[in-house]
């Protein structure tokens, strides 16, 4: 490291939430702490194996591009909304998703975090839920779609990328199995830093 | 307790006297006078501290090297006690994912002397196999004898790695009491007399969690370039706050092909770019192509932030560059791979001094609107007040007209924010069904406009909770409790130079800013800020330093900081993302780090 420095050769954190409100830095012993003047985040599912990836853009430097490897990861289910009577890209649609005996909440959002952009379709860590117990989307519209039963299950599972039209049918949805996982971000193929 | 009645107080008196009559404010300066050169001793004691500090840092690295803790034990003094210390050990704790944990606890009450603390120092060490990195900085001056004594609190991170070859780090804040050993005179000679454990944690793993590709092996040969039209080094006469061009970088994801599979945009001081993920569906092996000529995105420069979403609903998602001191650029997705500039023709087309955008329907009538963050003008302007800038252009709030084109409504809806803004998000935090709005301010304090449902905002920011003063750099919302309500969490500096925001420095900035022509120039602005956080204004000094704050929403329109929730001492944080990256249903979150690695800051080596 240089010695001159402003702020300078900062790791990035990572805050792994551990619940009631604690949450630890876990940057490094998962190699997702950086020295760089980072800027921008952008969090999407690159490889399509149901982990969220990053991509950090770096002042006057190479951007990282970190891939999710992480051994110990659960199921996960993600939701592209397409509005109808709402906005096209249903931003500002709010969705409480259950499986496993507990609700998630998610809201499409377009812009946030620092000159940043999120993938807009919503992911939902699922843990070692297998299937999904309901799906409640609340449209920009107004509209409160429900989706739940034996059919969603049968339709949906988990471990896809689902899309849902804003009060469409469930046959309407398109839907793609993620990935297998073992053969998804095995290191040894890529070049690293 | 009685130097900060005597900052209220003189506050109170600036206030009042410059409104009434800049003369008598001359009167105060002078009874102030004599605090000028306590002032600079104190500036002077902070900083010798910071190179002690920088000093046992590499004590650590030698005693490492030459297997030798007497490379460390210098720097406590002989007569070193710390009573009812308790000897400092490594306990298990739950493992968070891949990653292994421990908690540095204080077991026992043994009193501690200079040899017990070498024992421990000896085994810490035979523990470590190498060392990539340390940091030992001041977290927090606690108690200050000028030049004789002092309590601060310290933070010190070591990147190493262990005997068995795992990657950990070592997380501790300390509580140190300093003497100056030297003397009366001489240079500063501090040496560690008592210390006390805060907190430690050691986090351990194979730092494969995350595979850090080489970026341009799978297709992305991108590198930032800064506004060469900000270099302070050929424009620096003409530019009065040249640090600007460090700040920029923003980066999106989006699918603009409309294959499910996330695309990247880089906007650029030089050459934005769009790369298409080509990432093989069956493999999963990742891939991007440079789309950007093809597309028809070529030459966009003073680009900070490019955002998309679909503003015409024809299912394709456009893009709103926003550009600094250089006009804002829209372009439609034509949906065949290529992008129109309709910037003229959407009335997006304005030049000023936008830095980030975000896309919301405030008004539902199914047309995403579009709210854009401005920065100070850099090239005319300098922050001010430092800690409360209110002198940037108002964001702009555009509606947008069915598809059509985008009309100005900053005044009416009362959005136009003036503070140094650096992020804005929406996000419907009192789900009332509509979107409202939350601004980070460089300089200043994050602002909260609640959407009124007609039309108009509201600002909420000191009703709900999150003025939040400090460099506001970014934010975001979501809900990492599970209670069905967003939460937010926002990005500032937390500085090595924390301990210069003290009460000292506070009351010195108040006698200079007193003797110049500021005072009577910005005395309304004083009122303002007085008028915004009463008499906490003494504390706020405390609080820019302090870092990132998460609050908690309560679901009665206000929020809560958890200031215990270990998301505070990030570092000069940038950009910030909630999401759940194990996979176990709740939100984590990533912040993104550092101002100027390679260039020294206004006190050197701080």
């Amino acid at each position: 490291m240089g010695d001159n420095s402003w702020n300078g050769y900062e790791h990035n954190c990572f805050f792994a939430n551990t619940g009631d409100g604690q949450f630890m830095d876990v940057a490094r012993p998962t190699g997702s702490d950086g020295i760089k003047d980072s800027r921008g985040v952008g969090i999407a599912d690159f490889n399509g194996d149901g982990r969220l990836d990053m991509i950090i853009n770096n002042n006057n430097e190479t951007p990282f591009l970190y891939l999710n490897n992480l051994a110990k990861s659960g199921n996960a289910i993600v939701l592209k909304l397409v509005g109808t009577r709402s906005n096209h890209d249903a931003i500002g649609a709010y969705v409480r998703l259950t499986a496993g005996g507990k609700t998630m909440t998610r809201q499409v959002e377009a812009g946030s975090g620092y000159a940043s952009e999120a993938w807009l379709p919503l992911h939902f860590g699922l843990g070692s839920a297998e299937r999904i117990d309901s799906i409640e989307i609340t449209w920009p519209s107004g509209l409160v779609q429900r989706i739940e039963g034996a059919e969603l299950n049968a339709l949906i599972g988990v471990n896809r990328l689902v899309h849902i039209e804003e009060g469409g049918e469930l046959n309407e949805m398109a839907t793609a199995h993620f990935i297998s996982r073992t053969s998804a971000a095995a290191a040894e193929r890529y070049s690293m830093r | 307790m009685a130097r900060k009645r005597f900052l209220k107080i003189t506050l109170k008196i600036l206030i009042t006297l410059s409104l009434i009559c800049g003369v008598a404010a001359t009167v105060v300066i002078y009874a102030m006078k004599s605090r000028d050169e306590e002032h600079a001793r104190f500036f002077n004691t902070g900083k010798s501290i910071n190179s002690f500090l920088s000093l046992y840092k590499h004590g650590i690295e030698e005693a490492f090297r030459k297997n030798d803790t007497s490379e460390i034990t210098s720097f406590y003094s002989e007569s070193y006690r710390s009573p009812a210390r308790g000897r400092w050990v490594m306990q298990p704790a739950p493992a968070e994912n891949d990653v292994t944990v421990f908690k540095l606890v204080a077991e026992g009450q043994e009193e501690y002397d200079r040899n017990a603390l070498d024992r421990e120092l000896s085994g810490y060490l035979r523990n470590i196999a190498s060392i990539q990195n340390i940091w030992c900085k001041i977290d927090m001056i606690e108690k200050v004898e000028l030049e004789r004594s002092v309590v601060v609190r310290v933070k010190y991170i070591l990147d190493g790695t262990d005997a068995q070859g795992a990657i950990f780090q070592d997380r501790h804040f300390y509580r140190w009491h300093l003497v100056n050993e030297a003397a009366p005179g001489a240079p500063f000679n501090w040496k560690i007399i008592q210390d006390e454990l805060i907190e430690g944690l050691r986090v351990e793993g194979n730092a494969r969690g995350f595979i850090d590709v080489e970026p341009s092996s799978v297709g992305i040969d991108f590198k930032h370039s800064r506004d060469p039209k900000l270099n302070a080094a050929k424009y620096s006469a003409q530019m009065k706050f040249d640090i600007i061009e460090h700040g920029s970088g923003g980066v999106s994801v989006v699918d603009y092909n409309n294959d499910d599979r996330p695309d990247i945009f880089f906007p650029d001081g030089v050459r934005s770019r769009l790369y298409k993920n080509i990432s093989d569906s069956r493999t999963g092996e990742v891939r991007f192509l440079d789309v950007t000529s093809e597309a028809g995105l070529d030459g966009i420069d003073q680009a900070n932030a490019g955002i998309f979403a679909d503003v015409d609903n024809d299912g394709f998602s456009d893009l709103f560059v926003a550009r600094y001191l250089a006009p804002n650029k829209f372009f439609h997705n034509n949906g065949d791979g290529t992008f129109t500039d309709l910037s003229a023709k959407m009335g997006l087309d304005f030049a000023s001094t936008s830095v980030t955008a975000c896309f919301l329907d405030y008004n539902h009538d199914g047309f995403v609107d579009l709210y854009i963050g401005l920065y100070g003008d850099a090239i005319h302007d300098i922050p001010r007040l430092p800690f409360f800038a209110q002198n940037a252009p108002p964001n702009r709030l555009f509606r947008n007209d069915s598809g059509r084109g985008f009309t100005d409504v900053t005044e009416a809806s009362g959005t136009g924010d003036v503070g140094w803004t650096l992020a804005v998000a929406a996000a419907d935090y009192d789900r009332d069904g509509l979107p409202d709005i939350a601004v980070a301010n460089d300089f200043g304090r994050k602002s909260l406009f609640h959407n009124n449902g007609d039309g108009t905002f509201t600002e909420v920011a000191k009703q709900a909770g999150v003025l939040d003063f400090s460099g506001g750099m970014g934010l975001v919302f979501g809900d990492f409790n599970d209670d069905g309500l967003p939460d937010l969490y926002t990005s500032n500096i937390n500085s090595n130079q924390r301990w210069f925001g003290e009460d000292m420095t506070v009351s010195q900035y108040v006698r200079n800013v007193a003797r110049t022509k500021w005072l009577l120039l910005d005395a309304a602005e004083y009122k303002k800020f007085y008028d915004l956080v009463g008499s906490k204004w003494v504390d706020i000094g405390r609080d820019i330093g302090e870092g990132n704050s998460l609050f908690r929403n309560n679901g009665d329109g206000t929020f809560s900081e958890l200031k215990n929730s270990h998301t505070n001492r990030a570092g000069w944080s940038w950009s910030v993302a909630f999401f759940d990256m194990d996979n176990d249903t709740d939100l984590d979150i990533y912040a993104a780090n550092g101002w100027i690695s390679g260039k020294a800051g206004p006190s050197a080596d701080l």
